[in-house]
């Protein structure tokens, strides 16, 4: 392939717009600060923390150039394209490790059924890498039984590696080496993951109608999240998730994003691009590439071949996680994923915009050390300051008091605040007077919903930190960490676990306290929005996890259940339902097995 | 499925395994290069020029 995916004039326009409006907040908070500190002499700390400003308030403005950009709307609606000829040969990747059997083949027989009835052939594989013996033993009984229902024999396939190499990526990769040559596109999913069959169609032809395009990714929506923690997610994710998407894919242009998942590919430009190297070294750095999907949308874009998003896509869901423990066992791992890709900076061929998307992954969890830091060097600063001279002349008569410089702390706070809830407001007012509120229950429950999910989001931020900057610090400290199924449909988070999981942020945020109300008792009142959800840790894990009415956080998808989730519910419940008839005895056993 | 399709899905032997797999239809994935070859540093490359039989 040796496309000539040129940038078009107006992906570079947003993206120096979007580059200079970060440069530009960032440079206004750090005179502000700059300005304040300078009251009383320049120290070292205050150096540290100019700087740290600047690069945490150059990162905040960055996400909220995401959401300006992507605020207007598309000027025209993306045509849905549609198939020439008889279906493409297309096949629907399942790559599975250690997941229920039951509830994973209950979402493959859905979207089987959905692909039929949208008239498509497409086969389905299964790719698990489990390697615990008794899950892989009910896979197969699962899968038995799902062919046999949907007599899907000579559609639907699995198959098990014993050697894990390379993860899901090598999964992935191990399938197109065996079977790739048998297709020309792959639809890639995650074990949580469900897609309508005419979503399927849209990509197909989308793909089929541009030759250059390699991979193109949906925005798949959160569904079924039960917790007040959960629902918030799906809740933002879903609300404000399109407009941050549309403005990533502006800027992104053609090279990018992939998220690893309900995305196709062109099977062919995949082969040829991303087979991932195993990096030299010893894990966390070194080993298999952990975040692949990143480092594949990269490969492709090297190799001339497009990738895009699109999230006027429908039809795409994921399920997310439930509670602040699953959340921050997924960032442990994402925050592995990403640091690793410090190696990659460098990488041969790669286009410039690939590098800088590896370096804001690298940034997202290595700003939660900069704000740790910068707060650390704030009560240092403060410390350190030398008491004002009111008579600095002999023989004065009249006090010099320093300059005031309230204003300008308050404005550099109003000003970061404003950073993250502006766009969130401009999002919500946008789909008030766009008529978009009204299918998240309307203008008032979907700005009550907005308010709470910034109240929530501020609340747990501080221990959002914590969690982050522990991991980003055990990622430096070479501790690796692992491959851990993902955690799913948990339910509420004892007080107990709570306290156990959230014990050190207790003790952090007590610390802290006390050594600030000791050494500089000024800065305490600043402190404790920070301190205070620190000490509440388990409290806020525990109580964010119970199961939530769904008055608040309502999304479109709880008012109308989307046809291929309905068809999941369905074939999950009637697997795990004991009043099964007497001749599918058999099935009974299924499920008890399956599900235990 | 009846109980005896379960019994043998659970036998390790259990070759239907096999006659699930997708396709035979090999594709080339050629290994991508990411990592620049690490460049050697003048002292080392002093000592190959000196002592070539060295050289690995």
């Amino acid at each position: 392939m040796s496309a000539d995916v040129s940038l078009r004039p107006r992906t570079i326009v947003l993206r120096t717009a979007a580059l200079t409006f970060a440069a530009l907040a960032a440079l206004t908070a750090t005179v502000l600060l700059a300005d304040a500190a300078a009251q009383d002499g320049v120290g070292s700390w205050d150096v540290a923390r100019i700087i740290l400003i600047f690069m945490t308030t150059a990162w905040l403005a960055w996400g909220a150039a995401l959401a300006i950009v992507g605020l207007p709307g598309h000027r025209r609606a993306k045509s849905s394209a549609s198939i020439k000829g008889p279906t493409p040969r297309t096949v629907a990747l399942f790559p599975i490790h250690n997941e229920n059997p039951t509830v994973t083949f209950a979402r493959i027989a859905a979207m089987d059924r959905s692909i039929r009835d949208a008239g498509l052939e497409i086969d389905i594989a299964v790719l698990s890498d489990t390697q615990d013996e008794t899950t892989a033993r009910q896979e197969r009984v699962a899968f038995a039984r799902l062919v046999e229902e949907l007599a899907g024999g000579d559609r639907i396939f699995y198959r098990r590696r014993r050697d894990n190499r390379g993860r899901k990526a090598g999964n992935i990769e191990d399938f197109i080496r065996h079977s790739g040559g048998a297709y020309e596109f792959a639809i890639i999913l995650d074990a949580d993951s469900l897609m309508e069959g005419e979503t399927l169609r849209v990509l197909i032809a989308r793909m089929q109608n541009d030759p250059q395009l390699g991979l193109l990714q949906t925005l798949p929506r959160i569904i079924d999240a039960q917790s007040f923690f959960g629902r918030a997610i799906q809740f933002s994710a879903r609300f404000h998730g399109p407009v941050f998407t549309r403005g990533l894919a502006r800027l992104q242009g053609t090279s990018g994003p992939f998220w690893g998942h309900n995305a196709i590919v062109r099977v062919e430009a995949f082969a040829a691009s991303c087979a991932l190297p195993e990096l030299s070294g010893q894990p966390p750095f070194g080993g298999h590439i952990l975040s692949h999907d990143y480092v594949e949308a990269a490969l492709l874009a090297r190799a001339g071949w497009k990738v895009q998003v699109d999230e006027t896509i429908g039809g795409s869901y994921e399920g997310g996680p439930e509670n602040i423990i699953s959340y921050a066992k997924r960032d442990r791992r994402w925050c592995q994923g990403n640091l690793q890709h410090i190696r990659l900076l460098f990488a041969p061929g790669l286009t410039a915009w690939s590098r800088f998307v590896f370096l804001q992954g690298i940034f997202a969890y290595i700003v939660s050390v900069l704000w740790a830091t910068f707060l650390v060097a704030s009560v240092i600063a403060t410390m350190m300051a030398t008491e004002p001279d009111y008579f600095p002349h002999p023989h004065q008569l009249f006090p010099v008091f320093p300059s005031d410089r309230t204003k300008q702390i308050t404005a550099l706070v109003v000003g970061i605040g404003g950073l993250l809830i502006v766009p969130k407001l401009a999002i919500l007012f946008k789909a008030i007077f766009s008529g978009r509120a009204s299918d998240f229950g309307g203008a008032g429950q979907s700005s009550r919903s907005v308010v709470s999910e910034i109240l929530l989001t501020s609340l747990l931020a501080p221990l959002m930190l914590m969690y982050q900057t522990r991991a980003v610090l055990q990622v430096f400290a070479r501790r690796d960490g692992g491959w851990p199924a993902s955690s799913r449909q948990e339910g509420p988070i004892p007080l107990v676990t709570a306290m156990r999981d959230g014990a050190w942020i207790v003790v952090a945020g007590a610390i802290s306290l006390l050594v600030v109300a000791l050494l500089a008792p000024r800065l305490s009142l600043w402190l404790l929005p920070v301190c205070i959800p620190m000490l509440c840790a388990p409290l806020l894990i525990s109580w964010t996890s119970r199961p939530h009415s769904p008055s608040l956080f309502v999304v479109p998808e709880e008012r109308q259940e989307p046809p291929v989730v309905k068809a999941f519910r369905s074939q999950l419940s009637r697997w795990t339902s004991p009043s099964v008839p007497s001749s599918t005895s058999g099935q009974n056993r299924i499920g008890a097995d399956v599900t235990a | 499925m009846n109980e005896e399709q379960i019994i043998s899905c659970e036998r390790p032997d259990f070759d239907t395994v096999d006659l699930w797999a997708p396709p035979t239809a090999p594709l080339a994935m050629p290994r991508q290069a990411l990592e620049r070859p690490a460049r050697k540093s003048f002292i080392m490359q002093l000592a190959m020029l000196l002592f070539p039989a060295e050289r690995t």
